[in-house]
């Protein structure tokens, strides 16, 4: 029997670890000799089995045929470094030796080195059973797309003789790793061996994320998919007004989905508590595959829509936070906002800068996820040029689009080229600008400029993702290393290169200066995102950038307990919120759970109020 | 007898330097004069050490090199496996006289 692979996607939060992790629990205890292999950066497979996982196959304790891996970037990347150097170990000084592997760690070196990894498995016959629980949305296309791209760029050089350069190797070393790429998209379209399966969440966001990455998905020829639709209220307990709007909400959202995705679509319902431990997860995944709720057979419970009146207090204005939030001594203000996906990064980002723009200063909100949604929030097109947001006079927006970034990179560089160089030699030189390592290279430029600008008071990040964020961070100090090797090697240091290591050197001095910088991360009273934040804030730490905000999100206001499973959950964000105050030394500023999605200026502004109090 | 030119290249991205946060000029001159010798027939080759690295392997001379004077020896040239020129690559008439 072939190996059968499933592939968890969705926006982060939406429960994709504990639906992948429940399904592999079901079909390892059916006696299937299952995988399970996360490549999120800022995976809890660990967290789940409560053992520890790593960058290699592990059997799980507690989990019969039950194995994990948690694919780390790093390690992947060392073993590549190692598998291409060993030629020469021992044969060349070991200070060349150590210019080499420094060399080799390079931003495209880890792309390539997971991506490796990631084709092996896909060929690989030892399980019956391979599932990925994949890293968010954005990042996993992009992983999917590699194989097309790269495939495609390894084709062109060994065809036209032109050195037969890659960005990855010479052309011929590469004919191998070709014919696995191709393996591995034959796979994933193959409906025999490849389920795709997303997760959502009855909310708009995740709703529209999803319907992006099926069409993505559909495009590259992948067809066969699911949806698990996840966190879904039952209606018994929404006997008060607030859970009542929001139920409502919620089936009317199950029925969009229900007309709009031609994928068949599964139900779970949100418990009272949090889905931890292997038994919960067992009969999750028993659910699942034996005896799932079916979205084509539930029936909708639409009744008339009571207006909620729910009525907000807001805090009172705090200096301590306020000074967080806005420039101190002439020096501009830069806002981090980091967490696990699905967290509310979006909305804290853009209510938070629209409070610090109705507060007088000129504000600038910047997203680098390549899956936010700032567009559905503002209801106004986002570019990368900065929008004045309407019908305001303060705030601007706008994204670092990775598509756009690169063409413009690589036209700079044409442009310088074309003046030197004859046409021949500009073909070569587009080829290679076509590898994409340069898609990378040209959002971090970009990001760069960014941090630097001097024309906003405060300039607030909606980041991607925890993990992702951390790359991007740490590429400065990367790159300062591969000037040095430059340096260290024949052609010497170019004044453009002395330039480029004083800009990153700036960068890295900002964001290390709490006077300029302040590092938030959002998170809901919930084990995981606490998790992850504090992983994440012990990377920022390495590189000296302390935390010193956190938002817990989604608390449930008092008001709205009314019966047992609410109170149920209430006790348990509490307990969650007493672990926040006691892990981390930052403030904790909350936002409560809202009945509608953070959708428009003004349901932000008020958002904005209810997180640091209305400005007198 | 026809010649085997082959330029061992130091570390680095790709062959022209497009790939790193600077183009640089030296490497896409070079690769010029290379596309250029190679579309007319010469036996030309060029490896880049961490892409290639048993290329050098094969190479004592190259090693040896390498041993004594570390990386900044590269980029290093040889004719029939013989080296002539290292430190810097060679120019359009170096390579016209490699081939007399």
């Amino acid at each position: 029997m072939k190996t059968k692979f499933y592939f968890f996607s969705g926006k982060g939060g939406v429960g994709k670890t504990t639906m992948s992790c429940a399904t592999a629990i079901h079909l390892a205890e059916l006696g299937k000799k299952t995988l399970i292999i996360t490549t999120d950066p800022a995976s809890n497979l660990a967290d789940v089995f409560e053992q520890s996982i790593g960058h290699k196959i592990t059997p799980i304790a507690k989990v019969n045929n039950l194995f994990a891996m948690e694919l780390d970037p790093d390690k992947a990347t060392n073993e590549y470094k190692e598998k291409t150097l060993s030629p020469l170990r021992g044969l060349i000084p070991e200070e060349s030796f150590r210019v080499l592997e420094e060399q080799l760690s390079s931003p495209c070196t880890a792309e390539m080195a997971s991506f490796d990894r990631f084709t092996d498995f896909v060929q690989d016959g030892n399980f019956d059973i391979v599932i990925f629980d994949t890293a968010p949305t954005g990042h996993t296309l992009r992983l999917l797309e590699l194989p097309v791209q790269w495939s495609g760029v390894i084709e062109k050089a060994a065809k036209d003789g032109s050195g037969g350069q890659t960005c990855i190797g010479p052309a011929a070393a590469l004919a191998n790793s070709k014919a696995k790429f191709d393996r591995a998209i034959a796979a994933m379209r193959d409906p025999a061996i490849t389920t795709f399966i997303f997760v959502l969440r009855p909310e708009a966001t995740p709703i529209y994320e999803a319907k992006r990455s099926i069409g993505e998905l559909t495009k590259l020829d992948i067809n066969s998919q699911e949806i698990i639709i996840n966190g879904v209220y039952p209606m018994d307990v929404c006997d008060n007004p607030f859970m009542f709007a929001r139920f409502v909400k919620q089936q009317k959202f199950l029925e969009s989905i229900n007309e709009e995705f031609q994928v068949p679509a599964k139900i779970i319902e949100l418990g009272a508590s949090e889905i931890k431990g292997i038994d919960l997860l067992r009969e999750i995944g028993k659910e699942l595959h034996t005896s799932p709720q079916l979205l084509s057979n539930y029936v909708f419970k639409i009744l008339a829509v009571e207006k909620a009146t729910i009525s907000n207090v807001y805090p009172k204005p705090n200096n301590k936070i306020k000074k967080l939030l806005t420039p101190q001594k002439n020096n501009k203000r830069l806002i981090f906002f980091s967490g696990k996906g699905g967290v509310g990064k979006t909305s804290v980002s853009a209510a938070t800068a629209l409070w610090i723009a109705n507060a007088g200063y000129k504000t600038l909100l910047l997203t680098t996820d390549p899956a936010s949604h700032l567009k559905q929030v503002f209801n106004q097109e986002v570019t990368d040029k900065p929008t004045l947001l309407r019908g305001e006079k303060n705030l601007w927006f706008t994204h670092i689009d990775a598509k756009a970034a690169t063409e413009e990179y690589k036209e700079n560089i044409l442009k310088e080229a074309r003046k030197k160089y004859d046409a021949e030699r500009i073909i070569a030189i587009e080829e290679e600008l076509n590898s994409p390592c340069t898609e990378e290279m040209a959002t971090f430029e970009k990001f760069i400029q960014f941090v630097t600008r001097k024309d906003y008071e405060v300039i607030v990040f909606d980041t991607a993702p925890t993990g992702h964020t951390l790359r991007l961070l740490e590429l400065p100090v990367d790159w300062n290393k591969q000037l040095e090797i430059k340096t260290f090697t024949t052609t010497g240091e170019t004044d453009v290169d002395k330039k480029t290591k004083s800009q990153f050197k700036e960068v890295i001095d900002l964001l290390q200066d709490p006077e300029k910088t302040t590092f938030s991360f959002v998170m809901y009273p919930e084990s995981t995102p606490i998790e992850e934040a504090s992983r994440a804030m012990d990377e920022l730490l390495s590189i000296k950038v302390k935390t010193s905000l956190i938002i817990a999100n989604l608390i449930l206001p008092k008001s709205s307990v009314t019966n047992d499973y609410l109170s149920q959950r209430k006790k348990m964000q509490e307990k969650y919120l007493k672990v926040m105050k006691n892990r981390f030394t930052a403030p904790i500023v909350t936002l409560p759970l809202l009945v509608d999605d953070l959708m428009g200026t003004d349901k932000l502004r008020e958002a904005g109020y209810l997180l640091y109090g209305k400005n007198s | 007898m026809s010649k085997k030119i082959v330029v061992y290249d130091p570390p680095m991205c790709c062959s022209s330097g497009v790939c790193g946060p600077n183009p640089d000029k030296t490497l896409i001159e070079f690769q010029e004069i290379f596309t250029k010798l190679k579309k007319s027939g010469t036996d030309i080759e060029r490896y880049v050490i961490t892409q290639s690295p048993e290329k050098f392997k094969e190479n004592p001379e190259v090693i040896k090199l390498i041993q004594q004077q570390q990386l900044k020896v590269l980029p290093v040239t040889t004719v029939n496996d013989v080296v002539v020129k290292t430190g810097s690559y060679p120019t359009k008439d170096e390579f016209t006289s490699y081939l007399k």
